[in-house]
C-alpha cells in the first residue's frame, strides 16, 4: 500500500527536464534541437556541442553532441571520420547527404538511430556520441562509452595466497567480462535492467540456465524490477532492498569483489548480481556459513582447508564472545578458573578502578574508535594513529593502573579475530553482537550468556535468504552436505552441488571420477 | 509461505533433549538406591507402550493435535473441557519445570541472585524463541542438542579418566527388586517418560510421516539409557546416599573432575546442560499449550498469546511453592499420582478404546 | 509484542543489579582452612588468605612496581559455634568475601577429630562451591591445625598448596597416606560398611619459628610439616586411633590406593637390602563360609621391579626371583595383616569389610548390619597375595660379587 502511493508520489515528482510533451520526438531544425539539448541540460558545462561543416558540395551543417568525460575521444573521432568526414569517397549527388551518411554509419558498428528525446538524453548519458543534422528528424547515436577506468587489480579485501589476482572493478562490462572469461558457456545468461529513476544504473543478474533454480531468478529480478528509488550507488543499496529480513544484524545476501567467487557461485546454481559503478557484487541465496569460507579453501589442499575451516569457526567464536566470556567467567564465576590463574588475576586487578565489565566496555570502544581513526585517517597519518593507540592502550593505559593486562590481551584477540574472519560483513555483525553479548554476560554471567546464545541461533534460524535457511546445511541438517561444511572433502567427493540453492541440477562430477595414480612407465616398457 | 514442519531427525533430537532435560540434573530413581539405574530402565519399558499409545492415536488423527482428537472423540463441549485441562496441565508443567530451574541456578551457580531475575529471563528468552515457530524452536533444538549431548558425553568421560568411578558403589546390582519397583513406578514412569505426551500435541507437524512412531520411540529408549548411565556414573562418582540427598547431583559429580590437577574445574558443563536442557524443555511445555490454546479459542497463530502466557508462567512459578523441598515434595509425592497417571496415561488409553469402538462401528456401518 | 518486549527488557536490565557480580579484588580466597577447638570449647577456624601480588610476584610475574614485600598468604583465625558463623564472622577481620571454591585443603586438630568431624562436614557438603571435593587432614601431636596452616615452606608459596602438593605426591609414591575427600568421608559415614580414614600430618620443629619470614631464608628449614600416619574414625565420626608405618601401607594395600610404592626385603640375614617397587596392585576381599564361620579372604595381587640390590644376589636365576617373590608376598600380607589387626584393635571397619560383606551376600548383610560394628572385632580375616617380579631395571646382576 505504502509503496504504492510513494511510486506514484515518485512519478509525479519525476524531474521536469526528463518529462516530455506529446511532441517528444526529434525536431527536424537543428538549431532548434540544439538548443533544446542545451536548455534541457541547463547549459552543463561538460556538454560539449561541436559543429561542422560536412559534405563537399552542398555544404551541410551538422553537429557532434557528447558529454565531455563520459566518451572515449579516440572512438568519437573514428566515428565521425568515416561517417560525416567522407570527403573522400565519391559522392552520389542524387543520394541526399542524410541518406548517405545514415546507410554509411549503420553499417558501422554500435550505431543506431534514435528519434525521441527520452531515448536522445539516455544515449548522451551513457556517454554515447550524437550526430544531428540540419532537416534530420533523427540522430544518429554511436557507442562511444568511455573515458577514465580504473583497471583492474588486485582485491584489497578478500585476499588469498593462492589463486587469481584479479578482481572487479567499477564498470559494469569489465567485470562481466571478467565472470565470462571464467565460464565460458552459452548457459550463462545475463539479464540487464536500469535502477533508479535518476541514476539509471545498470545492474546485471546472472545465472547458469539449467542450474539455477529458476523460481530464485525469477524472483530475483522481480525484487530488482520493484525497486522504486532516485539512485543506486553502490550494491549495498540493492541489498538492502532484495534481503528477506531487514531487522537483523546479519547478512542475507553474499557481496565479494572476486570474480572466481562469483564464478563459483554460479556453478553452484545461485545467482549473482553485478553493479555499475561498483566493484562489489552480490550472490543469492546465501547462508551463514558461506561469510565463514574463504574462496582460498578450494584451491588448497583439502587437509589444510580443512583445517582453516575449523579454525575460522574458533575465530568467529571468538570476535563473538571473547570478552563475554571473559568477563563471565571473571566477574561471576571465579570458581570456574584455575587457581593459578585466578591468583593471577586477582593481582592484576589490585587498584584498577573500574568493574571489569566497565573495562571490557571502555576497551572495546576505544578499540573501535581506533579501528575506525584507521579507516578515515588520511593515508600519511595512518602510521602516527596506529603509534599513538598502541603505546596509550597498550602500554600507558596498563602502567597507569587503568586497565588490566589481561583485558588488553583479550581484547586484542578479539580484534584480531574479528580481522581474520573473512567477510568484512560478518565481523560487522559480530562486532555489533559482540556488545549485546557483553552486556548481558556482565548482568547475568554465563546464564546471560547462554540465553543470549539460544535467542541469536533462534533468530538465525527464523532467517532466510531467498527461501533458504540461513543455517542451511545445520540446521535443518542436510547430510550430503556435510562434506563442504566443517571440513573440506576431496575433490572428487565434492560430486554434488550443495543444495542451498536448490539447483536443478544437482551432479556436478560424474560417477567415477576418482583420480587414479599415475602408470609407472615402466610398465609401459615394451623391453 | 510453506507450512511450518519438522523433521523425523528434528524430532528425535526434540524428544532426546527433553527426555533428558530436568532428568540428568535432579536425583532420578534414587529410592533404589544403588540400583537407581535399574529403576529407570525398569520404568522405561511400560513408557514405550505409551507412545505406541500415542501414536496410534496419531495414526488414527494423523493431522489432529491432541486437542483436536480430544475434541473429535469426546464430542464438542466435553472435549473442549478435556482440552483446557490439558492446556492447563501444560502449563503447570513448565511452570514446574521452570521453578525447578531457577531454584538450581539458585543454589548453585547464582545464590544472590533473586529467583524472579532468573525465571524472567528465562520466560523472556523462551517467550521470543517459541514466538517464532515450531520450525525455528525444532532448528534451534537440534543445534543445542548436539552441543547438550556432547557435554554430557564429555563430562562422563572426564569422570571415567579421572578415576572418581569406584563400580563397586553400583554392588550389589539389584538388591531389592521391591525397592526398585517403587522407585520406578509411578515416579520415572511418569517423569520423564510420561511427559511425551506433549508430543501429541507436535506429530501432526513431522513432515514425512514414514515413521513418527519409530523416532519418537528410538529416541526415547536412547535418552532412557543415557538418563541410566548418568545416574550409574553419579552413583559410582559420589555414593548413592550423596546422590539421593543432593539437589544437583550431576554438578557436585562434575565438581570431581580432577584429572592431573589440569584438567579440573569444568562445572560448566553442568551448568550448560542445566540451561540448555531446561530451556527446551520448558520451551516444548509452553509451545504445547499455546498452540493448544490457540486451537481451543480459534486463532489463527499462537503469537498473541505468547506474551499473557509468558506472565502467567512467571508468576506461577514464583507462587506454586513456599521453598524448594515443598516443591520437591509436591512434584514426587501428589503430581504423579493426581496429575501425570490420569493425564499421562488414563485419558489417552480411554481415547484409544473410544477410536477403536469408533473405528469398529465405522467398518460395521460400512 | 514486540515492542512490548523491547520496552521490558532495558527495563528488567536497568532495575537490576548485579548480586552474583564480583570483582576478584572483592574476594578473599581462601587457600586452606584449619578447624582447632577455642578454650571455651568452641571452634576456633583459620582461613589462610592468598594474598596475590605477592603471589604473582613470586611466580616470576611482572613486579608491578615493586609490591608490598611480605608473606604470600595471611592467616585469620576466628572463633564461632560452627563454621559459618566463622565465616561470617571473618568479614570483622577480612576486607573481602570469603571466597572458598578455591581451597586446597581442610586440616583439622586432633581433639576436634577426637570429639567427632560429622559437624564439619555439613557446611562442606552444602556448599555450591566444590569444597566437598576437597582434602581433610588431622595434624598429630598435640599441635594446632592453625600452626600447620601457618608454618611457612621453604619452596613452595602457600602453605596449603604445599601440604596439599605433598600429600599428592606422597600417595603416588609411597601410600603410607593418602588423601581422603569430604565425599569419600561422608560416604563412609552414612553407611555402615566402612568407616572413615584420613591422613595424619605433624609439624616437627618449633612452632613459633615457623610462622617467621625468614623460614624461607635457611637452608635448612627450621619447622617442617611431615605426613604421618592415616587416623581411623568410627561410625560417629570420632577419632578412635592411627595407623602408622607399616599398617598405614597395609591399609591403602586394602583400600586399593597404592599407586606405586617400594617394599624392602631382607637378603641373606641382612636387613632391607633389596628393594622392590610395587605398581599395578589389585585388591579383592570376600566373604566365605568356612568352618561354620564367616572368613574374609583379602587377597593382593600386583607386580614387582627390583630397583635397588646391596647384596650378591644371581638375579639371572630364575629361583631367586621366585624366591623374592614369595619374600616380597610374605611382606605385602604381613603390612596388611598389621592393618587388620590395628582396625581390629581400634574396633572400627576402616577396611570396608562390611562393604564387601553388603556386596556379595545382600541378605546376610541385612540381619548383620545392626551390630556389624560389634562383630566386626572378632571377624576372621584370612590375607595371601601373588606378586610377580617382572623387570630388574638396566642391569641383571648386582656388582657385588658373593665373596
Amino acid at each position: 500500500m505504502r509503496k504504492k502511493r510513494s511510486a506514484r508520489k515518485g512519478s509525479k515528482s519525476l524531474p521536469k527536464q526528463l518529462q516530455y510533451r506529446d511532441q517528444d520526438r526529434l525536431f527536424s531544425s537543428l538549431e532548434e534541437n540544439l538548443s533544446k539539448i542545451q536548455q534541457e541540460m541547463g547549459h552543463s558545462s561538460d556538454l560539449v556541442i561541436r559543429r561542422i561543416e560536412a559534405g563537399t558540395d552542398p555544404k551541410h551543417s551538422v553537429a557532434l553532441v557528447q558529454i565531455e568525460g563520459l566518451v572515449d575521444d579516440r572512438r568519437a573521432d573514428e566515428f565521425l571520420t568515416k561517417s560525416i568526414m567522407v570527403d573522400s569517397a565519391p559522392m552520389d549527388v542524387e543520394t541526399p547527404f542524410y541518406d548517405f551518411v545514415k546507410e554509411n554509419a549503420l553499417s558501422m558498428s554500435n550505431v543506431q538511430l534514435v528519434s525521441r528525446w527520452e531515448e536522445l538524453f539516455h544515449a548522451l548519458l551513457d556517454g554515447k556520441t550524437l550526430v544531428l543534422g540540419e532537416g534530420w528528424p533523427e540522430a544518429l547515436c554511436a557507442d562511444t562509452a568511455g573515458g577514465d577506468k580504473r583497471p583492474v587489480t588486485e582485491p584489497a579485501l578478500q585476499t588469498v595466497i593462492r589463486g587469481p589476482r584479479d578482481s572487479f572493478t567499477e564498470t559494469l562490462s569489465t567485470n562481466l567480462a571478467l565472470v565470462r572469461r571464467r565460464i565460458k558457456s552459452s548457459k550463462l545468461w545475463v539479464q540487464s535492467q536500469q535502477v533508479g529513476k535518476m541514476t539509471r544504473t545498470e545492474v546485471a543478474v546472472l545465472h547458469l540456465e539449467g542450474i539455477a533454480d529458476p523460481d530464485t531468478v525469477k524472483e530475483v529480478i522481480r525484487k530488482i524490477r520493484q525497486i522504486n528509488i532516485d539512485g543506486v550507488l553502490e550494491s549495498g543499496y540493492l541489498e538492502g532492498f532484495i534481503q528477506d529480513k531487514t531487522r537483523t544484524p546479519f547478512p542475507t545476501v553474499y557481496n565479494t569483489e572476486r570474480p572466481d567467487v562469483i564464478a563459483g557461485g554460479l556453478l553452484e546454481g545461485r545467482v549473482a548480481i553485478l553493479m555499475d559503478n561498483t566493484p562489489v557484487a552480490l550472490i543469492v541465496p546465501t547462508t551463514f556459513f558461506q561469510f565463514l569460507t574463504s574462496v582460498e579453501e578450494y584451491y588448497q589442499r583439502w587437509d589444510i582447508a580443512t583445517a582453516t575451516r575449523i579454525l575460522r569457526f574458533l575465530i568467529f567464536t571468538i570476535s563473538l564472545m571473547g570478552p563475554s566470556i571473559y568477563v563471565a567467567f571473571k566477574a561471576f564465576h571465579p570458581t570456574l578458573i584455575p587457581t593459578e590463574l585466578m591468583v593471577n588475576l586477582m593481582a592484576q586487578r589490585e587498584g584498577v578502578p573500574f568493574p571489569a565489565i566497565v573495562e571490557a566496555f571502555l576497551m572495546e570502544i576505544t578499540f573501535e574508535i581506533l579501528r575506525e581513526a584507521g579507516i578515515r585517517t588520511p593515508r600519511p597519518l595512518s602510521t602516527a594513529v596506529t603509534i599513538v593507540g598502541a603505546i596509550i592502550i597498550g602500554e600507558t593505559a596498563i602502567r597507569a593502573g587503568l586497565v588490566t593486562p589481561s583485558m588488553v590481551i583479550v581484547v586484542s584477540i578479539t580484534a584480531i579475530a574479528s580481522f581474520a574472519t573473512p567477510s568484512y560483513s560478518l565481523a560487522n555483525s559480530a562486532r555489533l553482537i559482540r556488545f549485546g553479548l557483553m552486556l548481558s554476560a556482565g548482568l547475568f554471567g554465563l546464564l546471560g550468556l547462554t540465553l543470549a546464545l539460544i535467542v541469536l541461533v533462534a533468530h538465525m534460524n527464523s532467517l532466510r535468504s531467498f527461501g533458504t535457511p540461513y543455517l542451511i546445511p545445520v540446521a535443518p541438517f542436510v547430510p550430503r552436505d556435510q562434506k563442504d561444511l566443517f571440513i573440506r572433502m576431496p575433490w572428487e567427493a565434492l560430486s554434488t552441488r550443495p543444495r542451498t540453492a536448490r539447483p536443478l541440477d544437482d551432479q556436478r562430477i560424474p560417477e567415477g571420477q576418482d583420480p587414479e595414480p599415475t602408470r609407472d612407465p615402466k610398465e609401459d616398457d615394451p623391453s | 509461505m510453506e507450512r511450518e514442519s519438522i523433521s523425523p531427525f528434528q524430532l528425535f533430537l526434540l524428544v532426546m533433549l527433553f527426555e533428558l532435560g530436568s532428568a540428568v540434573v535432579v536425583p532420578l530413581g534414587l529410592d533404589a538406591k544403588q540400583d537407581a539405574w535399574i529403576a529407570i530402565l525398569l520404568a522405561l519399558v511400560p513408557a514405550v507402550g505409551l507412545i505406541w499409545l500415542y501414536s496410534f492415536l496419531h495414526r488414527r488423527y494423523p493431522n489432529r493435535t491432541l486437542i483436536g482428537t480430544l475434541q473429535t472423540l469426546l464430542g464438542k463441549p466435553t472435549g473442549w473441557t478435556v482440552g483446557l485441562l490439558y492446556v492447563t496441565y501444560f502449563m503447570y508443567i513448565a511452570t514446574r519445570v521452570l521453578r525447578d530451574f531457577a531454584e538450581l541456578l539458585d543454589a548453585s551457580f547464582f545464590p544472590q541472585t533473586p529467583m524472579m531475575i532468573e525465571t524472567v529471563l528465562m520466560v523472556f528468552s523462551i517467550a521470543y524463541v517459541v514466538s517464532l515457530g515450531i520450525d525455528v524452536i525444532a532448528k534451534t533444538g537440534q543445534i543445542f542438542a548436539c552441543l547438550y549431548l556432547l557435554s554430557l558425553l564429555v563430562a562422563v568421560l572426564l569422570l571415567l579418566f579421572s578415576g572418581a568411578v569406584e563400580m563397586e558403589s553400583l554392588q550389589p546390582v539389584a538388591e531389592d527388586w521391591k525397592r526398585i519397583f517403587e522407585a520406578a513406578f509411578p515416579v520415572v514412569y511418569t517423569f520423564p517418560f510420561g511427559e511425551m505426551i506433549v508430543f501429541t500435541m507436535l506429530f501432526p507437524y513431522v513432515r514425512p510421516k514414514s515413521n513418527v512412531m519409530g523416532t519418537a520411540i528410538g529416541a526415547m529408549v536412547l535418552s532412557g539409557l543415557v538418563i541410566s548411565l548418568v545416574v550409574a556414573t553419579e552413583i559410582a562418582a559420589l555414593g548413592a546416599n550423596i546422590v539421593s540427598r543432593g539437589s544437583f547431583p550431576l554438578l557436585t559429580t562434575i565438581a570431581k573432575v580432577n584429572i592431573a590437577d589440569f584438567i579440573q574445574r569444568v562445572e560448566v558443563l553442568a551448568l550448560l546442560i542445566l540451561i540448555v536442557g531446561l530451556f527446551f524443555k520448558i520451551a516444548l511445555f509452553f509451545y504445547a499449550a499455546l498452540i493448544g490454546a490457540a486451537e481451543l479459542f480459534r486463532r489463527k497463530s499462537h503469537q498473541p498469546l505468547v506474551l499473557p502466557f509468558s506472565i502467567i508462567l512467571i508468576l506461577l512459578s514464583m507462587m506454586i511453592a513456599g521453598n524448594l523441598p515443598e516443591h520437591i515434595q509436591e512434584g514426587l509425592k501428589a503430581v504423579p499420582w493426581y496429575l501425570h497417571l490420569p493425564m499421562q496415561t488414563g485419558l489417552p488409553v480411554l481415547l484409544s478404546i473410544i477410536a477403536l469402538i469408533r473405528g469398529r462401528s465405522r467398518k460395521a456401518g460400512v | 509484542m514486540k515492542r512490548l518486549l523491547s520496552v521490558f527488557l532495558p527495563l528488567c536490565l536497568l532495575t537490576t543489579g548485579c548480586w552474583d557480580y564480583r570483582e576478584l579484588d572483592n574476594r578473599a580466597v581462601v587457600m586452606g582452612m584449619g578447624i582447632d577447638k577455642a578454650e571455651d570449647g568452641r571452634y576456633r577456624i583459620s582461613f589462610q588468605i592468598a594474598n596475590p601480588n605477592r603471589v604473582a610476584q613470586q611466580a616470576g610475574g611482572q613486579s608491578g612496581g615493586g609490591g608490598p614485600a611480605g608473606s604470600p598468604v595471611t592467616t585469620y583465625a576466628v572463633t564461632g559455634s560452627n563454621i559459618t558463623e566463622a565465616i561470617r564472622k571473618a568479614t570483622e577481620n577480612v576486607p573481602r568475601q570469603i571466597f572458598l571454591a578455591h581451597q586446597r585443603l581442610e586440616v583439622i586438630s586432633e581433639a576436634v577429630a577426637r570429639e567427632g568431624i560429622g559437624p564439619l562436614l555439613d557446611v562442606m557438603e552444602r556448599d555450591p562451591q566444590g569444597s566437598i571435593h576437597i582434602p581433610v587432614l588431622v595434624v598429630r601431636g598435640g599441635t594446632t591445625a592453625e600452626a600447620v596452616l601457618s608454618t611457612l615452606p621453604p619452596l613452595e608459596e602457600i602453605p596449603a598448596t604445599k601440604i596439599y602438593d605433598q600429600l599428592k605426591t606422597h600417595e603416588e609414591m609411597s601410600g603410607e597416606t593418602y588423601a581422603v575427600d569430604v565425599t569419600e568421608v561422608l560416604r563412609a559415614l552414612t553407611q555402615k560398611g566402612r568407616q572413615p580414614v584420613l591422613p595424619g600430618v605433624r609439624l616437627i620443629g618449633d612452632p613459633a619459628v615457623a610462622e617467621n619470614m625468614e623460614t624461607m631464608e635457611h637452608a635448612l628449614p627450621l619447622a617442617k610439616v611431615k605426613l604421618d600416619g592415616m587416623a581411623m574414625f568410627n561410625r560417629d565420626g570420632k577419632l578412635v586411633g592411627w595407623m602408622n608405618g607399616a599398617a598405614a601401607r597395609g591399609l591403602a594395600f586394602i583400600n586399593n590406593k597404592i599407586q606405586n610404592t617400594v617394599v624392602h626385603l631382607d637378603c641373606k640375614g641382612r636387613k632391607k637390602e633389596v628393594s622392590v617397587e610395587i605398581q599395578r596392585v589389585k585388591t579383592s576381599i570376600r566373604p566365605r563360609w568356612n568352618h561354620g564361620k564367616w572368613t574374609f579372604h583379602i587377597h593382593l595381587t600386583g607386580e614387582g621391579n627390583v630397583h635397588e640390590v646391596n647384596c650378591p644376589l644371581n638375579l639371572e636365576d630364575p629361583r631367586i626371583l621366585d624366591r623374592l617373590e614369595t619374600q616380597l608376598s610374605r611382606e605385602v600380607s604381613r603390612e596388611v595383616r598389621e592393618a587388620v589387626r590395628a582396625a581390629q584393635g581400634a574396633g572400627t571397619d576402616v577396611l570396608g569389610l562390611g562393604e564387601a560383606l553388603h556386596r556379595e551376600r545382600p541378605d546376610l548383610w541385612k540381619r548383620w548390619e545392626k551390630d556389624w560394628h560389634r562383630r566386626f572385632p572378632k571377624v576372621k580375616v584370612q590375607v595371601s597375595s601373588t606378586f610377580v617380579l617382572r623387570r630388574t631395571g638396566m642391569r641383571f646382576n648386582p656388582h657385588q660379587k658373593e665373596q
